[in-house]
Order: structure tokens, then C-alpha cells, then sequence
């Protein structure tokens, strides 16, 4: 197999930390990055709970906000709702859980896992987090013009109703966010394919490597896909009419635009949208599956079962788009056919939640905090998955759609599986990504302070939303319908605040530990996997000499090793006697 | 098949079965309302509540097989001092054929289920959709942020001068199945009444149709779900379903009122 190009360590100190082509210190700038958008993503969803509890009460203004703004009353203005949920979305989304589970992990990971020096094409690597930088400044900015027609905008309001410059910056921000991605994928799929050491083959590939892999497949498939939509939006609001059709009426004016079709775009959107999910979903999977293997001291349950269903969903992803649709007036052979089909994808979810558990049996478990977060995730996820089905069911999605029920579902998949994904990772790869421990007594508090109000805020949405509560209503207690529930929004913005405020928790653990926590050894948790073997932080060109895999990644608890792990490039135990222990009992 | 795997296999497949068949019984027994859904007031309402309930119970039942096996694994082999865990990849055939089980049992006892259930509903429902010419029509065409209502007037024709048009207020009578056509003249909007189970997109450049039958009389909320602009949150109607006679005599107020404005 081909060597990473080898280019020389950098001696300034702009082109060692800033403009590098290491893929380490992208992976690094990457989760910085991503941070950066979590906290701030994190604010403004604090902000729209305020505003959803306390809509006209003039006992509740605003901290900050209402003086900062001048607000009467305290209270925000419509139009600045509109433009916190539509930046919450986007920011959180495609600013802060991509640049950390596929930007982090994957640049990170992939080349440390699969025994390489670094990335296929280290400059369009480094390029590839530059783009990322300028689409996340436009989105900065289109935070401070004002944009405001969801995450999704869907035409003709994303074209129409908002004349400011901020929308334009908006799409244009993730235009660019889209070509830094497929230059990701580009380099991931290559450098998995070609740069493996010798001997890892694709059964020795640990599963993160897998979820990764997947991943950057399937954004080759989407993005360009919805890079095209997206451009087609932005020259619409120039002028042309791909989405907008004859003879619409805008505050009074008539459009002089026609011909276009309103769902096109829709249909865009998501065939890009649905497999986003999985895009950011399955590293996760990877990170879970692994994680459970190693703090169980167990080989990963039905490794291969694993990846044959990583693969089935992804395929399962690129045609299941149209549920988002069944409100749209979809025809009845075509909605049946999107309903089947996502169905479907409940088979190999199931195997996954199988095979977690599968690990965990008979496992020999410490709750680290990576642990605790990795269970988490597992809890979560399985509420975020099964609630998929009432929107696969047309029938119960015709009812459900656009209520807090959808906001509850996806929160339960991205904010809580992928966050706590994340945050996982963050704390397992920590020690080596920074040469020290994260502290562990603060790690667990985290957990339970997090995991414990999560559900109250996401939980509590379900209720509201099989209720009917709308979404992105900037005011509930207009409603008589919903006003015996308003209490409801009350104590899910309590629950809010607490989850908020228990992740400076996690700064205060983050930063102190980046410069006084305990210097960590090259593999504090005793894991197989390649990244273990090398100094922490590891140096420039990761390995001394190529390493090479005497055998797969999840060596755990084997009966004739010495010790209950044997790395990948160990070779202590007789190639074949594992198989003979295993056929033993 | 070593024999300590089946006594987990049948109980798993038996309490599958069991759930497998008791939704539809409890369904038949004509749950009308839970807590967690709102008020209904239409006849076809009770599909959609139906369905809602069963997939509840299934997921409820799938979540908890879940979170208790996970809590008893935690709990279980937690680690302690000299204690091994077992070396188990999980890949022999034993472990391909309780996969193989489980997805059968997740594709008839859910996915299928599901499936099936949501298509009778939804046939049912079309089936019994009123035919254009006879039913009463309303026509709704969204606006930012306005829910125009027409109705057709004396000649029963849409786009004559003798429609009637409100804003934001609907008239419809009870016992009776009223077909809303629907579009928009600007944005998207979707017409959503969550106490009759009814929600359609109200998209620009098509018409897409949507019927109901209230069951007595009432006033609901219609509420636009889409987001459609700042003023979303309150594009809000009102909808008073009443016996014919009141709602001619509605009818025949506003067109008086309409008289006179022009
Ligand atoms: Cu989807
Ligand atoms: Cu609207």
C-alpha cells in the first residue's frame, strides 16, 4: 500500500498551527471551531426558551438581550425569533456537531487508526477547513444581517419574504460549508482505501473508522445534490424562477417571476437532508460501538453484523426522502413506497442495539466518564430512533408533522445522540489529542447533570407536540387550544437552563485540563486500536516506522493474553488459538 | 442450538406475539381519547389516534426491552477486582440466527404492522372522500399571514362574482363532510386544525384538497404550520362548525356585508 506524501515538519508558528497541512492540527482547528458554534448554537436555543415560556410576560424581559436592543417590554421582536431558530438550526447542524464528529474524528482518527502518516492530499485537507472558515464567517454574518426561513428554507420564502442580505450570505454559507465537506469526504475515502498499513485489512478496520468511511460516501452522494439546489435557490432570489411559480403576490406586488415548481426544491433538500442525519449519526455509531468494546474489555459484539447494517442504512437513506413530504399532497403510490421503505431502516437499527448489547454482556464494565456518555447514548438514541416510526407511518406523521413532536425526535438523534457522541469522543481522545487526562469526577458530575435535565427538555416535547403544538411559533399562548400547556414550555425552559448551565461543567474540565490536568501515558485506557501505540500527543508523521496489523481491532479479554488487551500490532498469542478459545466453550 | 438460548428465545418470541396482536384488540375496543392527544371532533380522526396509540406501544415496549437490559447488563458486570470479562465476537451461527429473528420479528411485528395499518386508514379515508359537485367546498387560499375563505356562493361555482369571501373565519356545518381546496399566494402555509386530525400544505402554484366531518357543534382553532415569515405564530383562524341553517344565515350576512362595501 502507498505512503502518505510525506511533506516536512513546518518550523513557523503560522505554518505549524494555523495554515498546517498536519491532519492532526486540522482535526484540532476543526473541534475548536466546532465548540465555538456549540456554545453558541447552545445560547441562542436558551434564548428561543425564553421566549417560548415567558412570551408576553412582562415579569420575564429578556437578560441582556431586551436592554442591549432596547426591546419594549422585554420582549424579542417576531422577526429576530425567526432569525435565532433558523441560525440555531443551521449553526448547530452543519457549524458545530460536523465540524466535531466528521471534521475532529475524522481527520483526527482516520489516519492514527489506520496506521498512516497522514491524510491522502494534506493540502486540500488544509483546505478544506479554510472553506469551512469562510462559510462559517458568512454565517457570522448572516447571524448579524438577519436571515429567517428555517434550517430547511424552503422557497418562496427563503426567495421572497426576506430582502436582506442576510438570507443570500446564508446560502452561500453553506454552499461553501458543502464544498469544504466533499473536500473531506474526497480525502477520507482515498486515505482509507489507499493508505492502510500493512496488514489492516477492512475486518481489522475499527468500527469508527467504518462509521467514518460510510459517512464520506454518503456525503459524496448528497452534496452535490444539494450544492446545486442551493445555488439554483440563490440565482432565484437574483432573478430567475426555478422554484417559483406564475403569478404569486407578495405584500401586494405581483412577482413578475413564473414557470417553476415549489416542490422541486423540497425534493432537493432532501434527498440531501434525510441521509444528513446519517451522515452525522454514524461515526457516532462507530464511536459507540467501539467505546463499548473497550470499557466493557470486550471484542466489539457482531463486528461484521455491524457493518453490513452501517452499509445496508446507508443505502436505506438515499431513498427514503419523501417522508418529510406526506403534508405536501403527495401522491398515495408514492407516499406508500417512502413509508415502506423507511420502515425498513428500523431492521438494521435494531441490530446495532443488539450488538451494543451483545458487548456489554458478559463484559467486564468501568463507567469512565467516555463510558458513561457511550450508555447515554445507547438510552437516547433508542428514544430518538423509535420515534421515528410515528413519522414513517404516514398516517401518524399527517398529525404529528411540523409539531414539537419532529423537534423532540431529531433533538433526541442530534442533540442528544450525536452531542453526547461528541462529547464522548472528546473525553476518550482527549489525553491523546493533548498529551493530558480530562478530570474524571467533573466528567461524571457532567454526565448526570447533563443526562438528567436533557430529558426534561426533550421529553417534555413529545407530549407538547402530540398535542399539537406547532413548531417555530414565536408565541403559543395565542392559542386557546395550547394555552393548558403553556405550563409545559415553563418547566421544559427550566430544564433548559439547567442543561446550559451544566455544560460549563465541561469548559471549566476542557480548559483546565488542556494546561494542569494529568499528564496522560501513551494509552491510558489500555485500547487495541493504532493511536494507542504512539506518544501523546502523537509527533509529526504519527509513526517512527510503518506499523504493521498482526490482527483485528478488538482483542479484548482474550483467555491466553498475558494482560486483557493485545494491541493490533501485537503478536504474543499464536495466530489461530483465538479461534480455538472462542470454539472451546 | 445449545439449550440456554432457548428458553430467552421463546419468551422474547412469545412476548412478541403478544404485542404483535394486542394493539389491534385494544384498538377495537375503541380507545377514544388519551390525555396526550388533544380533543377530536371529527369522524375520521379516531385513524389517525388509533395508529398514534399502537406505534406508542410498540416503541414503549421495544424502548423498555432496551433500557432494562441495559441497566441489568451495567449493573451486572460492573467491573470488579480479578474478574475477567469473556472473550465473545458475537459472528457464530447461533448469533447470526438471533439476528436474523430480530429483524423478522421488528419487520411483521412493526414495520409491516405499521405499514398495513396506515394504508387501511388513509384508503378508508379517501374512499369516503365527497365528490366535488355535491359536498360543501370551501376554498382556503393562505396569505402572509391570512387565511382567505371562499365559498361559492348561490351558483355553487368558485370565480364568479358571487363568491363569498371572509378572512380568518370559517363557517362549516356539522354532520356534514365539507371538502377544503387549498392554496397559497405567496408563500407555503399549511392548514391545520389539530382538534379534527387535518393538516395539507397550502402550496403556491398547486391545489392540493383535504376533507372532514365535525361530529357536533364547536369552535376550533385553525392554525398555519408551516413556516411562512415572521408573523407565522399568528396566522391564526377561527372555525365554527354549526347546523346548516346557521351557517346559510352566516353566509348570507357577509355577502350583505360584502354588498355593501363594494
Ligand atoms: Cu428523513
Ligand atoms: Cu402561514
Amino acid at each position: 500500500m502507498a505512503e502518505a506524501r510525506g511533506h516536512h515538519e513546518p518550523r513557523t508558528f503560522l505554518g505549524r498551527y494555523i495554515f498546517s497541512r498536519d491532519h492532526k492540527i486540522i482535526g484540532i482547528q476543526f473541534l475548536f471551531t466546532g465548540l465555538f458554534f456549540l456554545l453558541l448554537g447552545g445560547l441562542m436555543a436558551l434564548v428561543i426558551r425564553w421566549q417560548l415560556a415567558w412570551p408576553s410576560d412582562e415579569t420575564h424581559p429578556l437578560p441582556l438581550l431586551a436592554k442591549w436592543y432596547g426591546w419594549e417590554g422585554g420582549h424579542m421582536p417576531p422577526t429576530f425569533y425567526l432569525t435565532l431558530i433558523t441560525m440555531h438550526g443551521s449553526i448547530m447542524i452543519f457549524f458545530a456537531i460536523t465540524p466535531i464528529v466528521i471534521g475532529f474524528l475524522g481527520n483526527y482518527l482516520i489516519p492514527l487508526q489506520i496506521g498512516a502518516k497522514d491524510m491522502a492530499f494534506p493540502t486540500l485537507n488544509m483546505l478544506s477547513y479554510w472553506v469551512f472558515f469562510v462559510a462559517s464567517v458568512c454565517m457570522i454574518l448572516a447571524l448579524i444581517f438577519g436571515a429567517g426561513a428555517g434550517w430547511t428554507a424552503y422557497p418562496p420564502l427563503s426567495v421572497v419574504a426576506t430582502p436582506s442580505i442576510g438570507q443570500d450570505l446564508w446560502i452561500l454559507a453553506l454552499a461553501l460549508m458543502g464544498v469544504s465537506s466533499l473536500m473531506g469526504a474526497i480525502n477520507y475515502v482515498t486515505t482509507i482505501i489507499q493508505l492502510r498499513a500493512p496488514g489492516m485489512t477492512w475486518g481489522r478496520l475499527p468500527l469508527t473508522i467504518w462509521g467514518l468511511f460510510y459517512t464520506a460516501v454518503l456525503n459524496l452522494a448528497v452534496l452535490p445534490v444539494i450544492a446545486a439546489g442551493l445555488f439554483l435557490l440563490l440565482l432565484d432570489r437574483w432573478g430567475t424562477s426555478f422554484y417559483i411559480p406564475e403569478g404569486l403576490i407578495v405584500n401586494g406586488q405581483r412577482l413578475d417571476q413564473g414557470g417553476g415548481a415549489v416542490l422541486l426544491y423540497q425534493h432537493l433538500f432532501w434527498f440531501f437532508g434525510h441521509p444528513e442525519v446519517y451522515i452525522l449519526i454514524l461515526p457516532v455509531w462507530g464511536v459507540v460501538s467501539e467505546l463499548l468494546a473497550v470499557f466493557s474489555r470486550k471484542p466489539a459484539f457482531g463486528y461484521k453484523a455491524t457493518v453490513i447494517c452501517m452499509g445496508i442504512i446507508v443505502g436505506l437513506s438515499l431513498i427514503v426522502w419523501g417522508h418529510h413530504m406526506f403534508t405536501a399532497g403527495m401522491a398515495p403510490m408514492l407516499s406508500k413506497t417512502f413509508m415502506t421503505l423507511t420502515t425498513l431502516i428500523s431492521i438494521p437499527s435494531a441490530v446495532f442495539f443488539l450488538n451494543w448489547l451483545g458487548t456489554l454482556w458478559k463484559g467486564d464494565i468501568h463507567l469512565t466518564s467516555p463510558m458513561l456518555f457511550t450508555l447515554g447514548i445507547v438510552f437516547v438514541f433508542a428514544i430518538g430512533g423509535l420515534t421515528g416510526l410515528f413519522h414513517a407511518a404516514e398516517a401518524v406523521d399527517l398529525y404529528v408533522h411540523d409539531t414539537y413532536f419532529v423537534v423532540g425526535h431529531f433533538h433526541y438523534t442530534l442533540a442528544a445522540s450525536v452531542l453526547f457522541g461528541s462529547i464522548a469522543s472528546i473525553y476518550y481522545w482527549f489525553p491523546k489529542a493533548f498529551g493530558r487526562m480530562m478530570n474524571e469526577t467533573l466528567g461524571k458530575w457532567h454526565f448526570w447533570l447533563t443526562f438528567i435535565p436533557l430529558q426534561g427538555v426533550f421529553f417534555g416535547m413529545f407530549i407538547q407536540g402530540a398535542h399539537g403544538h406547532m413548531r417555530r411559533i414565536a408565541d403559543p399562548t395565542l392559542y386557546d387550544f395550547l394555552r393548558p400547556w403553556q405550563s409545559y414550555n415553563v418547566f421544559i425552559t427550566y430544564c433548559a437552563l439547567a442543561l446550559g448551565a451544566a455544560q460549563l461543567l465541561f469548559v471549566a474540565n476542557f480548559v483546565y485540563s488542556l494546561f494542569a490536568g494529568r499528564k496522560a501515558e501513551r494509552n491510558p485506557w489500555g485500547a487495541t486500536t493504532l493511536e494507542w501505540t504512539v506518544p501523546s500527543p502523537p509527533p509529526h508523521g504519527n509513526f517512527e516506522a510503518t506499523p504493521v496489523i498482526r490482527r483485528w481491532a478488538y482483542d479484548y479479554s482474550l483467555p491466553e493474553a498475558p494482560r486483557d488487551y493485545l494491541v493490533q500490532t501485537e503478536d504474543e498469542v499464536p495466530v489461530g488459538a483465538e479461534v480455538a478459545a472462542a470454539q472451546k466453550r | 442450538m445449545q439449550r440456554r438460548w432457548l428458553i430467552p428465545l421463546a419468551t422474547g418470541t412469545g412476548a412478541w406475539t403478544i404485542l404483535a396482536i394486542a394493539p389491534p384488540c385494544w384498538a377495537a375496543g375503541g380507545v377514544k381519547r388519551v390525555w396526550w392527544l388533544p380533543e377530536d371532533y371529527s369522524t375520521t380522526g379516531y385513524h389517525f389516534d388509533n395508529l398514534f396509540n399502537i406505534v406508542l406501544f410498540e416503541t414503549a415496549v421495544a424502548f423498555a426491552a432496551v433500557v432494562i437490559a441495559l441497566i441489568y447488563f451495567v449493573v451486572r458486570y460492573r467491573h470488579r477486582e480479578g474478574h475477567r470479562a469473556v472473550y465473545e465476537r458475537g459472528d457464530r451461527p447461533i448469533h447470526l440466527a438471533i439476528t436474523v429473528t430480530l429483524a423478522l420479528i421488528v419487520f411483521i411485528a412493526i414495520d409491516m404492522n405499521i405499514v398495513h395499518r396506515s394504508n387501511v386508514s388513509l384508503a378508508e379515508i379517501a374512499e369516503q372522500a365527497p365528490d366535488p359537485e355535491s359536498a360543501f367546498v370551501v376554498f382556503v387560499t393562505g396569505e402572509q399571514f391570512n387565511w382567505v375563505i371562499t365559498y361559492p356562493g348561490t351558483d355553487g361555482q368558485f370565480g364568479t362574482l358571487d363568491d363569498i369571501e371572509t378572512r380568518n373565519e370559517m363557517h362549516v356545518p356539522v354532520g356534514e363532510k365539507v371538502l377544503v381546496r387549498i392554496t397559497s399566494r405567496d408563500v407555503i402555509h399549511s392548514f391545520n386544525i389539530p382538534q379534527l386530525r387535518v393538516k395539507m400544505d397550502a402550496v403556491p402554484g398547486m391545489e392540493t384538497r383535504v376533507w372532514f366531518e365535525v361530529t357536533e357543534p364547536t369552535k376550533l382553532e385553525l392554525a398555519c404550520a408551516e413556516l411562512c415569515g415572521w408573523g407565522h405564530y399568528m396566522m391564526k383562524g377561527r372555525v365554527v362548525a354549526e347546523s346548516r341553517e346557521a351557517v346559510e344565515r352566516w353566509l348570507q350576512e357577509q355577502e350583505q356585508f360584502q354588498e355593501a362595501m363594494r
